[in-house]
């Protein structure tokens, strides 16, 4: 009887280890998984492992300026919908939301009625940066950065 | 013949000094057919002892003692239940367990609490869109071309807005732009 009773404290502290452990999902890959099947999504996605073969590129090493922002970049996902989809302000009101419902973990830095950043930071460090854009067209785009990202990532970029 | 190992034993078998081995002996002694004539009024009681040390429980004592307590003899009938069976097994993972936790807690404290990774995503859950860098590094350049111009975009329309509401502290604009993400 000890015995089981030891077995199964170890197994629900092992398993307490392993959730403490598991690691984050970013935003775009959240959004994408909630709203695939109701609306006609596409997620483009930009490895850690491509990013770094990206790096490795001539057109890189010509720009230094460039070559330091990818390099602060370790993926990218961009979720959008098809051009002149109706369901555009739709999704950007529903990735709006979804980021103040994580407030704590996604502070906005910009948001406007057809654009808005947000930013994960962890420390000093931006980990995330989240752009959500609706274009004249109608188009919905979800732009998101993960990486050692700068603090001043989006005035480097902005120059 | 000479007898007397045989009468020196008996007398010590009278005194109660004999030890097993030498009744043994006795009892073999008397059990052999040709017994010379003086030692046979002994016989009998080397008989006796013959017998009982041969009487032994047959085989089916211990399962009528456990049919008569309610109980089954497991070693001749049917096999122990697995969790009996596994008990060695699992004292053992147990043991294993116990030290394995107490050596994680211990190098835990003495290493000090570890520093969480900076980029805690998990790099498997990228599966790429594209299968060339050269692919990959012209959507990145146009993506980031396209935050370049939202955020200057942005940025301009809420430094405009600021200039307006400075101007005019009653009018309120609805951009909005914080840089407070602590």
């Amino acid at each position: 009887m000890k015995t089981r009773l030891l077995i199964i404290v170890l197994l629900v502290a092992s398993l307490a280890t392993t959730a403490s452990a598991q690691q984050q999902q970013d935003f775009a890959s959240r959004f994408f998984m909630l709203h695939q099947d109701q609306y006609n999504l596409t997620c483009k996605t930009v490895s850690p492992s491509m990013m770094e073969r990206v790096l490795q590129l001539p057109a890189c090493d010509n720009d230094t300026e460039r070559r330091q922002l990818l390099s602060e970049i370790r993926t990218l996902r961009i979720v959008s919908t098809p051009q002149h989809d109706s369901s555009g302000p739709a999704l950007f009101a529903l990735a709006q939301d979804l980021a103040h419902r994580n407030n704590k973990r996604y502070a906005p830095v910009l948001e406007r009625q057809d654009n808005a950043i947000y930013r994960r930071r962890r420390g000093k460090n931006t980990l995330e940066i989240v752009i959500l854009s609706l274009k004249p067209n109608g188009t919905f785009v979800l732009t998101d950065f993960t990486g050692r990202l700068g603090d001043d990532f989006l005035q480097r970029l902005s120059r | 013949m000479d007898y007397k190992y045989i009468e020196q034993l008996l007398e010590r078998y009278w005194a109660a000094e004999t030890s097993p081995e030498e009744e043994a002996v006795l009892r073999a002694f008397f059990a052999q057919r040709d017994l010379p004539e003086a030692f046979a009024p002994y016989r009998p009681l080397f008989q006796t002892m013959q017998e009982e040390a041969q009487d032994h429980l047959d085989a089916r004592f211990d399962e009528r003692i456990m049919a008569r307590i309610g109980m089954k003899d497991e070693h001749h009938h049917g096999r122990r239940p697995i969790m009996m069976r596994l008990r060695p097994l699992m004292h053992a993972a147990a043991v294993i367990g116990v030290a394995v936790t107490i050596g994680s807690v211990v190098n835990h404290i003495a290493q000090g609490t570890p520093e969480k990774p900076l980029w805690d995503y998990n790099a498997a859950a990228y599966q790429d869109t594209y299968t060339s860098p050269e692919e990959a590094f012209e959507v990145i350049d146009n993506v980031l071309q396209d935050v370049r111009h939202t955020y200057r975009e942005a940025t301009a329309d809420a430094t405009e807005a600021d200039s307006t509401a400075a101007n005019t502290p009653a009018d309120s604009s609805r951009t909005a732009t914080t840089d407070s993400a602590e």
